[in-house]
């Protein structure tokens, strides 16, 4: 039995709870979710979680960094037809981090957002949520980090993760991502909506009140904690492709008129891009230098890039006389 | 450079050395006082704003609290706050080309000077003063007697910033250096620096730099000495402090192939020592209860009051539909979170009518 003394230093790391099983209505005992929380302190650490189909073309940006920031990487694979899994262990290979990335299988056909997950069980190996239960069941540090196959980070935003691992150490924190989309036309011509950042829950700890339930259109970690933290928006974008079906994962596409402020942005972009009229405010065209991808441009200036779109800066002064942003602009404007 | 460690270990000695040695200390500086007779070698706007910092952040100095770490990260990613820094900084750096920044306080906030110190082009680098706990915790004892911190949460205050500092700067161009070394032959210890942080400008420095530097250097400055034996400090924070000290040591001075092990034996001892806090606050909690009890009173009964005088203002608007009050009351809140704001409007909109 372990020792109970909080300061006993047996040189043992904490090692992760596993609760019962979570069984799926399909009865496949493979695929039966197996948690290994971790309840007691850790300097374990975050370990990201991918859940990726075809994402090929998106992981030569995507994958290296996070490898470099986090201490554990888990791609779950479903059904990519594209060699996704293999390019992943091949990027790992290449940086000496084999040993930060496991890539793990999720053979069955998932639900799109929208009604097909409306009416699926949520304990079907079909369903997003079980899907995601299943694939962060697999986490073994202190704190999980949902992570797309498209999402893609600064240097400055690595910079940020490999701090969170140990700030976060002392509380039960989560951490809120703010990203803007990059919408990439061709190896040399992207558009960035700087008007339109959308907050997700990206971080949280590996315990057993934050798992995945089932909304009506989508899934969702719970619950949030008190101990929020928001990331810039520098940290890092989100890659969309503007010759693929960028709404493929979801089964209404009626954007345009629905509740969701986030899809209607995206399907306003994305059919004034296709269709070559006006750009909606906020969207800026961004060509790169010649022999650089324009992808590889924006993850090195993206810092500078945002830092010119924010607000104007602010003074500080110690006697308390601190100027607001709006006098600030006044004074610009004056000037 | 940045020059970290708890207050009373020697931080201030350094940054007079190498503000003699072509590092430039920002100007005003904090005035000496007989607890620093040479002078704290901080810069006043970097004292005031860190000051302000931690105020925000609810954040002691010397916080012995785990948790403290997460309260200010929030304020390194804010925007607003890096730039005042980004400002300041650049502005330092156009006149001068080499800075030293040193306070107490700096250590709560590295990862935000190491960000802009980088975004400005800056080689970022980090001396860590190190001196023994009990004489750290025994000097604060005599020099800072009004403070009301205890003997135990002083001790526990070093042990939480020392393994941050540690955690926080392992990516960074960094170097250790034992207070009583420096006083027995800075000069050792100024190479050290400038080998391992490749600062070779620091050795360069011109004969009347170097016997300046040298005049700051007072073995006299070195009053207290490590005991535990008149400090109140449980036994089980004493023995992990001592095990934090012995492997800081051996960063001072640790082969290549041993630092491995020892950054390991550092990460479980701030597991253990977030434990032992939690364990700890957990026993006092009836002291914390019964320090916010009253507060708790007052804010209830201020809520009472609140609550009437709203319940009179609603009493003269109109009455939501009974339908639409019975669902509220029907469906669990959590369940209500969920519905999809179009529904809810929708049923809003039917009962209404």
């Amino acid at each position: 039995m372990a020792s109970e003394d909080p300061t006993v230093n047996d040189g043992a790391a904490a090692s992760p709870v596993a609760g019962d099983p979570w069984t799926n209505r399909e009865g496949i005992e493979e695929y039966n979710i197996r948690w290994h929380w971790l309840q007691k302190p850790s300097s374990s650490g975050f370990t990201a979680v991918l859940r990726v189909r075809d994402e090929a073309r998106s992981l030569p940006w995507v994958l290296p960094p996070i490898l470099r920031s986090v201490q554990h990487v888990i791609l779950v694979d479903n059904n990519s037809t594209d060699g996704t899994p293999e390019l992943a262990r091949q990027i790992a290979r290449n940086q000496g981090s084999e040993h930060k990335l496991e890539v793990l299988s999720y053979p069955f056909e998932v639900s799109r957002y929208g009604a097909e997950h409306l009416w699926t069980y949520p304990d079907s190996v079909h369903s997003p949520t079980y899907f995601y239960n299943w694939s962060f069941s697999h986490v073994r540090t202190r704190y999980a980090l949902k992570w797309d196959g498209d999402m893609v980070l600064s240097p400055e935003g690595e910079q940020v993760l490999r701090d969170l691992a140990w700030q976060l150490e002392g509380v039960g924190g989560t951490v809120r991502m703010a990203l803007s989309s990059v919408y990439v036309e061709s190896p040399r011509v992207a558009y960035v909506d700087l008007s339109y950042v959308h907050g997700e829950l990206c971080g949280w700890r590996n315990v057993p009140e934050h798992t995945f339930v089932k909304c009506f259109d989508w899934e969702h970690v719970r619950p949030w904690s008190d101990s929020l933290l928001r990331v810039p928006d520098w940290m890092c974008f989100e890659l969309k492709w503007l010759e693929a079906d960028e709404f493929d994962h979801w089964s209404d596409t009626e954007f345009e008129t629905g509740p969701l402020f986030r899809k209607r942005r995206e399907w306003a972009v994305i059919r004034a891009l296709l269709g070559g009229t006006d750009l909606p405010d906020g969207v800026i065209r961004i060509e790169s230098p010649r022999d650089v991808h324009v992808v590889d441009h924006l993850q090195q200036n993206y810092v500078t890039m945002r830092h010119r779109g924010s607000a104007v800066e602010s003074a500080f002064d110690p006697a308390g006389n601190e100027e607001t942003s709006q006098q600030l602009t006044e004074k610009t404007q004056r000037s | 450079m940045l020059v970290a460690g708890s207050g009373r270990s020697g931080t201030s000695l350094l940054v007079n050395i190498i503000g003699n040695l072509g590092f430039y200390v920002p100007q005003p500086q904090l005035e000496a006082d007989d607890s620093n007779p040479q002078g704290f070698g901080e810069p006043q706007w970097v004292v005031d704003w860190h000051t302000e910092l931690l105020k925000r952040a609810n954040v002691h100095a010397s916080d012995a609290r785990p948790s403290a770490w997460a309260d200010t990260a929030r304020l390194c990613l804010d925007e607003r706050i890096s730039a005042q820094l980004h400002r300041w900084l650049g502005n330092q750096f156009s006149l001068h080309e080499q800075l030293v920044i040193k306070d107490p306080r700096l250590m709560w906030f590295l990862p935000l000077w190491n960000r802009v110190g980088n975004e400005l082009g800056a080689s970022v680098s980090v001396v860590t003063m190190l001196r023994h706990p009990a004489e750290v915790v025994t000097s604060k004892l005599h020099w800072y007697p009004n403070m009301t911190l205890v003997d135990a949460n002083r001790a526990a205050g070093w042990v939480n910033t020392m393994l941050y500092t540690e955690r926080a700067t392992r990516d960074y161009r960094r170097v250790f250096v034992r207070f009583d070394e420096l006083l027995a032959d800075w000069t050792q210890q100024i190479a050290r620096i400038s080998a391992e942080l490749d600062i070779p400008s620091l050795v360069n420095a011109r004969a009347r730099q170097q016997a300046e530097a040298d005049s700051f250097v007072d073995r006299s400055l070195h009053r207290s000495k490590a005991s535990w034996e008149n400090l109140d400090v449980p036994e089980n924070l004493v023995k992990l402090a001592e095990q934090v000290w012995e492997d800081m040591l051996l960063l001072s001075d640790v082969r290549k192939d041993d630092g491995t092990q020892v950054l390991s034996r550092l990460d479980r001892h701030r597991e253990a020592y977030i434990s032992l806090y939690r364990y700890a606050e957990a026993v006092a909690q009836s002291t914390t209860l019964a320090a916010v009890r009253p507060l708790r009173q007052r804010i209830a009964a201020l809520e009472k009051q609140r609550n009437l005088s709203d319940q009179s203002k609603a009493a003269q608007q109109p009455k939501t539909p009974g339908l639409l009050q019975a669902g509220r009351r029907l469906i669990p809140p959590e369940i209500r979170r969920r519905i999809p704001p179009r529904l809810k409007l929708a049923a809003a909109k039917l009962l209404s009518r």
